[in-house]
């Protein structure tokens, strides 16, 4: 602040040539403070402006419609991979029966045929008529070696032998377990 | 530079003031405070929501060009679907897992194996269930959830017809799975269980990604076509009765 009027006092001279130089700074500061927020704002203006979002989302308003036109179809799709998925998980786990009778029937020898079954889901109770033992031996060393074998059966028991005077016929009930 | 007389002798206004302290050190802090203030304000109340505003305009642009990708790919794909196969591929998997009790492609599956395997039918019986249609239920099943229903049927037949009956009615549509064999011959008693799946709920969203069927999915279906099915027996019987119809003379 100024405090007199007496000009020609040299320190007075040079201490206002320092407050200009600072005020001179001051402004250059400010000047440049203002036009660099100013700057910025203009900048973010124009990119707001000129963001591609209204050409975007146009088109992908036309896309979504073109899509629906093919809503049904695109039903269809979905539904059959919903029942192939439904089939393929099925088919994985079905208990096939004939693969397991044919097992059997492939261990049968000579005139020795089934005369009974009975299956659920863990074991198959079979009843075999053969007028020869032999048969019914063999019969029982092939589910035997299937068991050895770890394949189609864990366990095999004979439940029953039997002789049918009349008709000469053995008659053996073995009980299988599933694997 | 010049002051009026009023402002000399002492009115103290605002160019008073001014004048009194423009080329002072105060005057120039209080600008650059004033200015910083300005600025920090401006910052604040325009320049920061605006930032923020184009970052998540950015951001949703990304994300709409991520959208748009997807759904030209989905349009593309469907333009490029063969519909007759699609239809096809429909109804090979409806007839093999339909979505409801078809008592009459049961019965036709039965009828269809019994003549392949030479085993005789006698009598049968249905577990029939709930006879009212699922279609007007909301109920969502669980993936891979079958409902199904029993059919006891006894036949009279040596074990290998049985046999050949089970692998008939096994590689037939609907699917279906023997359950049980229980009797003697001449009359076992088979009990098949016949599936189905009720239709899922549409929930299809168009940015959801379209793949084709996977090659395991396309070789079940082929696989399942071959399958003897409601459709081939109808065209069987079409044939027939076609052939009994055409004059004798």
């Amino acid at each position: 602040m100024n405090e007199g009027i007496n000009l020609l006092e040299p320190n007075k001279k040079s201490s206002s040539v320092v407050i200009l130089k600072h005020l001179q700074t001051t402004r250059i500061i400010v000047v440049s403070l203002l036009f660099l927020v100013s700057a910025f704002s203009v900048i973010l203006f124009i990119l707001v402006a000129i963001s591609p979002l209204p050409t975007l989302k146009n088109q992908e308003q036309s896309l979504e419609l073109n899509l629906l036109q093919s809503k049904n179809d695109i039903a269809k799709l979905a539904l059959i991979n919903d029942r192939t998925d439904g089939i393929s998980h099925f088919l994985a786990k079905r208990q096939m029966l004939d693969q397991t009778l044919g097992v059997i029937e492939s261990k049968l020898s000579g005139n020795s045929v089934v005369s009974a079954i009975q299956t659920n889901s863990s074991s198959i109770v079979v009843t075999v008529d053969s007028n020869s033992l032999q048969d019914l031996d063999n019969f029982i060393n092939g589910l035997i070696v299937l068991v050895q074998q770890k394949k189609d059966f864990s366990q095999v028991t004979l439940v029953d032998l039997a002789n049918n005077q009349s008709t000469n016929e053995y008659e053996i009930t073995v009980k299988l377990n599933a694997l | 530079m010049s002051i009026t007389k009023d402002t000399w002798i002492g009115k103290k206004g605002f160019r008073y003031w001014y004048y009194k302290f423009r080329d002072s050190e105060l005057y120039s802090i209080t600008t650059l405070f004033v200015a910083i203030v300005i600025c920090i304000v401006l910052s604040l109340y325009l320049i920061l929501p605006e930032l923020s505003n184009w970052f998540s305009i950015r951001k949703e642009v990304t994300a709409t060009r991520q959208r748009i990708a997807v759904l030209q790919q989905n349009v593309n794909f469907m333009n490029n679907l063969d519909k007759n196969i699609l239809n096809q591929q429909l109804l090979t998997s409806t007839q093999a897992l339909p979505s409801e009790k078809d008592f009459g492609t049961m019965l036709n599956a039965i009828s269809n194996a019994s003549a392949n395997s030479g085993v005789s039918l006698n009598d049968y019986s249905f577990q029939v269930g709930n006879i009212a249609s699922s279609s007007g239920k909301t109920t969502i099943a669980a993936p891979n959830q079958l409902s199904s229903i029993q059919v006891i049927v006894v036949v009279d037949g040596s074990l290998d017809k049985i046999r050949k009956f089970i692998h008939a009615l096994e590689n037939s549509s609907p699917l279906a799975e023997v359950a049980m064999i229980n009797g003697s011959a001449p009359n076992t008693s088979v009990t098949i269980q016949f599936y189905q799946k009720p239709f899922p709920v549409g929930n299809f969203s168009p940015f959801t990604p379209l793949t084709p069927l996977s090659n395991n999915k396309v070789t079940l279906l082929q696989t399942l076509s071959q399958w003897q099915g409601p459709s081939t027996i109808r065209n069987e019987t079409r044939s027939t009765s076609s052939g009994s119809a055409t004059p004798l003379f």
